[in-house]
């Protein structure tokens, strides 16, 4: 079955629609908020997929996910408080523009560039994928192996703060963390302590809320809980005129290849992606000494790029089962909930299943446009509850939403518990994203290095001896080396510095 | 507390998972002799305590040679204490005693309370109930109704 083969009756069903407008509307009020951000937005979702069909279920997350990239700049330009930290990039003109003209255009701005960007991501992801997964078909065991540590690797390196030994003890807690449970291989019980609802493993919903959700929620509490929001709650019409389309087409473009291909790449994220591109929009821009001012090019190429990034990052996951983002790697457990493993072979195992994610995934870029068109000026007004109401009732939601999805309360103590360790890693600088990344690609790295293993006869030169598994150990080397590098060219530039 | 200190806390806890870990990994097969190379259930994990334990050690030493450290801003820590010890208690109310709808809304009703600077203002009490029953009207539509949880 070829993309254009595709029964797009599967696909506009009653249920898949109300997935993708609830994703859309509830990843925009949270992505909207700020400290809470987009994966934050999918975790939240995660427990109500269980129930649905596996389409509809991974639909909602996208949605979701896609729509809080977009939130984070109703906050960013009606707060002067990005809501994701991809939206920092879109504050720098976003708030400068809304002061200057008015908030809504520039909340036009970043919605129309958020829909374009979206659409190109979701583009590349409809074509791109399924010869991307072709050639990962001629991969096998060890490559899978490497690719998982290489994207482990780029997650640990980007989501440290200069702290990468930290973030890489993190990246291993998490593949110790997905050990846990029955061996695959065996089906011996391991780590389980004597609990038999450890037996399936650690539940990713309970995982989530505890070391994701919860952390999260009492930071807020810790450091912004009676912080005070003023609101520019007028002139917040997201109409834009053709003059403003034109002016916004060249960044946005930008913007979309550039979301896209950093998307693409495990570990760099929305946050790299927004800043990349917005500094390319300057330097392309016939103006750039007015960035910073409120120039709309500033806000439609960080935009687009952060939109785009999320249709990329499921190219990886669709080609390789590797998630190209932490949101995306929660998107993935939702696939394991159902029972489905990402990676090349889903095209021929699951067509239906695939290409209705695929073309839903651009379903989700229109509904954006709606809702984004209809309920921005509302959500700019619902950004004024205070953290001290809002808080306990994301907090309460959190452990009830883990609760529902297994209906164990094995796992509201769990959340607790991980929740209480992972605020003291949190403060100490350790990584939760490479933490979270590594749980969800434990099974593929110990599936990888057991067969490869299997393969060769015990032998590690198996890495050594196929042409791609010697290219990414090279590059895996690589990426170990740079803050290594990095730091080696800080000291002779400060040597330097001090003999000059 | 600083920076320092806690780093120093957290390695030496990670270091003990670590050994905690691997000496786990006695109880599980690590090499299985039908096949050539055919790893047994213990032999990633074992991998996995090694690699923990090295990387552990490496930021210990990081950490010890540090010339800075800064002091941790705990902010209002006094409502995370709180949030951390009510929670357990509804919990453990919720999963022993049951009535998770009035336990829910007490639990909810007093975080919003002690989150509050005005916590006494009549008003904000009445916003307070207000805003905690519609939470659990929508709690009980979305998950009690249309997701069938039993709670």
């Amino acid at each position: 079955m070829s993309f254009l083969d595709f029964d797009f009756t599967t696909l506009f069903t009653l249920s898949n629609l109300i997935a993708i407008f609830l994703g859309t509307i509830v990843g925009l009020i949270i992505g909207a908020l700020p400290g809470l951000g987009a994966t934050m937005a999918v975790i939240f979702l995660l427990p109500f997929t269980y129930t649905m069909d596996p389409v509809s279920a991974v639909l909602l997350l996208l949605a979701a996910y896609q729509a809080a990239e977009y939130g984070g700049s109703i906050s960013a330009i009606t707060l002067g408080i990005p809501g994701t930290p991809a939206a920092v990039a879109t504050a720098q003109d976003g708030i400068p523009l809304a002061r200057k003209e008015s908030p809504g255009k520039a909340l036009g701005i970043s919605l129309n560039a958020s829909v374009i960007g979206g659409v190109v991501g979701a583009l590349c992801l409809i074509f791109f994928t399924e010869p991307f997964a072709n050639f990962a078909l001629r991969l096998s065991d060890p490559e899978f192996f490497l690719l998982g540590v290489m994207g482990l690797i780029a997650v640990a390196s980007i989501s440290t703060k200069g702290e990468m030994t930290k973030s890489l003890i993190s990246v291993v807690l998490g593949l110790m963390v997905g050990t846990i449970g029955m061996d695959m291989f065996t089906g011996q019980p391991r780590f389980i302590m004597g609990q038999l609802e450890l037996m399936e493993g650690l539940g990713i919903v309970a995982l989530l809320i505890g070391i994701f959700a919860i952390p999260e929620i009492l930071r807020v509490v810790k450091d912004d809980l009676h912080t005070q929001f003023a609101s520019q709650a007028s002139n917040l019409s997201t109409k834009l005129t053709g003059k403003d389309m034109k002016r916004i087409a060249k960044p946005t473009g930008v913007g979309s290849i550039i979301g896209t291909i950093s998307g693409l790449l495990p570990g760099l994220g929305t946050v790299a992606a927004a800043w990349f591109s917005y500094i390319a929009a300057k330097k392309i821009s016939k103006s750039p000494e007015t960035f910073g001012k409120g120039n709309p090019e500033g806000i439609a190429a960080p935009e687009s790029a952060n939109n785009a990034s999320v249709g990329g990052a499921l190219i990886p996951l669709f080609a390789l089962g590797i998630p190209g983002s932490v949101g995306i790697a929660v998107v993935m457990s939702a696939f394991i909930v159902h029972g489905i493993q990402p990676g090349p072979r889903i095209f021929t195992k699951d067509p239906t299943l695939t290409y209705g994610i695929l073309y839903g995934f651009l379903l989700t870029t229109v509904a954006l446009y709606i809702v984004g068109r209809l309920l921005t000026p509302l959500f700019a007004r619902v950004l004024v509850v205070p953290n001290s109401f809002l808080m306990p009732i994301v907090y309460v939601i959190a452990i009830v939403g883990g609760f529902s999805a297994t209906s164990r309360y094995f796992d509201i103590w769990l959340s607790l518990i991980l929740g209480l360790i992972s605020l003291l890693f949190v403060l100490s600088r350790f990584s939760i994203a490479a933490f979270v990344m590594a749980f969800v690609l434990s099974p593929v790295i110990e599936v990888g290095l057991r067969r490869s293993l299997l393969i060769s006869g015990g032998s590690y030169s198996i890495f050594l001896t196929r042409p791609f598994s010697l290219l990414f150990l090279i590059i895996i080397i690589l990426m170990l080396m740079t803050p290594v590098f990095r730091k080696l060219g800080e000291r002779r530039k400060r040597n330097k510095l001090i003999s000059n | 507390m600083n920076s320092k200190v806690l780093s120093l806390v957290l390695l030496l806890a990670t270091g003990l998972i670590g050994v905690i870990y691997y000496l786990s990994t006695n109880s599980l097969k690590n090499l299985s002799s039908s096949n050539a190379g055919e790893m047994g259930s213990g032999y990633f994990p074992r991998l996995l305590a090694i690699i923990l334990i090295v990387l552990t050690i490496i930021s210990i030493i990081q950490t010890l040679l540090e010339k800075e450290s800064e002091k941790i801003d705990l902010g209002n820590w006094k409502m995370v204490v709180a949030t951390l010890i009510l929670t357990p208690i509804y919990i453990f109310l919720w999963v022993y005693v049951g009535y998770f709808y009035i336990l829910t809304f007490i639990f909810l009703f007093g975080l919003i309370y002690i989150y509050q600077v005005d916590r006494k203002s009549k008003k904000m009490l009445i916003i307070n109930a207000i805003t905690t029953s519609v939470v659990l009207v929508a709690i009980y539509v979305f998950f009690g109704i249309l997701l069938e949880i039993t709670f």
